[in-house]
């Protein structure tokens, strides 16, 4: 009986922290980077983060923080607002994997092995944003 | 159909388009093994190369050729190369695709002013198009196929300019515009749009083609 609470609270705790994780996220985000891009090129990607978390993704399919090869990211950081899980914490313009390069390795290098997803300029960087 | 147009189609373009230059330039060489002495020259000779004189020579005869009788034609002429080679060289959507599939590119212009480079070629080429049309003198030697090569040239700009300001449906404009520079790159080695070689191995190499250097070549 005992053990059977101790589950059902533990299921409970997890099931909480599982929704306060996921109710965190943002359905669309505005990738622009102004502080990045003094000036743009193009114009800035609605990216729908609500249909790659509906997919069979993990948050760490795309979030990532290398050590020694592996990403070693705790889902947990993954909340928004926090400056550290933003792209451009460490994919700054000066990186050898710059910002632009890191948006798009990351993007089209996926859309491109999973068929599926945009992969051309305009298809992202839309002049008349998605409703 | 998109990784097609992308992916194979595009090395049959490149490998057709250098290789059809490498075989126009062997033929060239091998078409005009033959040397002739040359009679005539339009570069004044009676003073050093580089003397004052000499390059006012060389400047009055340059008037006598169709810079002199037609001007705005050649500053057109030239704006419109210019326009024709820098523009897709210095494009930095052109430039990030290579650097996402080779890891290389190079310096781009901004997006804005390949735009404007873009608008000035397209004024270009309707100012050709216009020229064939009403100028008797030229309409009198223009076939179809003038117009078709202008168009093939044009295409793929006009095509770009309309992919990158999301004209009508993006995706078929897109496609549009890669097969458009395509079919130049694959048609440019074997038609009028060869002069981009001829031009250079003609007009210096060839002593009977108004040689602008001192060409001894021969047919």
């Amino acid at each position: 009986m005992k053990g059977k609470c101790i589950t059902v609270v533990l299921g409970g705790v997890i099931a909480a922290m599982m929704i306060s994780i996921l109710s965190a996220q943002p359905e669309k985000i505005t990738l622009e980077n102004v502080e990045a891009y003094k000036k743009k090129q193009r114009p800035p990607v609605h990216f729908p983060h609500e249909v790659h978390m509906a997919g069979d993704l993990a948050c760490t399919d795309c979030h990532h923080r290398y050590e020694n090869g592996k990403n070693i990211l705790d889902e947990s950081e993954l909340e928004e607002g926090t400056p550290n899980i933003q792209c451009r914490a460490c994919h700054t313009t000066q990186s050898r994997v710059n910002l632009r390069r890191a948006f798009h390795r990351q993007c089209i290098g996926c859309h491109r092995r999973e068929k599926r997803g945009p992969r051309l300029c305009g298809e992202c960087h839309m002049r008349t944003p998605p409703k | 159909m998109f990784d097609f147009i992308r992916g194979p189609l595009l090395w049959v373009a490149f490998i057709v388009f250098f290789g059809g230059l490498v075989f126009q330039l062997l033929q060239f060489f091998t078409l005009t093994r033959k040397k002739e002495r040359l009679f005539l020259s339009v570069h004044g000779k009676t003073k050093g190369r580089w003397s004052i004189e000499s390059m006012r020579q060389w400047f009055e005869s340059l008037l006598t050729t169709i810079i002199g009788t037609h001007p705005m034609m050649t500053i057109l002429t030239l704006i419109f190369h210019c326009c024709l080679f820098v523009t897709p060289i210095f494009l930095l959507a052109h430039n990030i695709l290579l650097d996402e599939s080779w890891g290389i590119s190079i310096w781009s212009f901004s997006e804005s002013t390949t735009d404007i480079l873009t608008v000035v070629l397209l004024v270009c080429g309707a100012l050709f198009l216009l020229r064939r049309i009403f100028v008797r003198r030229v309409r009198a030697i223009t076939t179809a196929f003038d117009y078709l090569i202008l168009f093939i040239t044009v295409a793929p700009f006009l095509s770009g300019y309309m992919a990158y300001h999301q004209w009508f449906h993006y995706k078929a404009i897109l496609f549009a515009h890669i097969l458009a520079g395509e079919v130049m790159l694959i048609v440019a080695p074997f038609t009028k749009l060869g002069h981009m070689l001829f031009f250079f191995l003609y007009r210096f190499l060839i002593g009977s083609e108004y040689s602008f250097g001192q060409g001894t070549r021969s047919w």
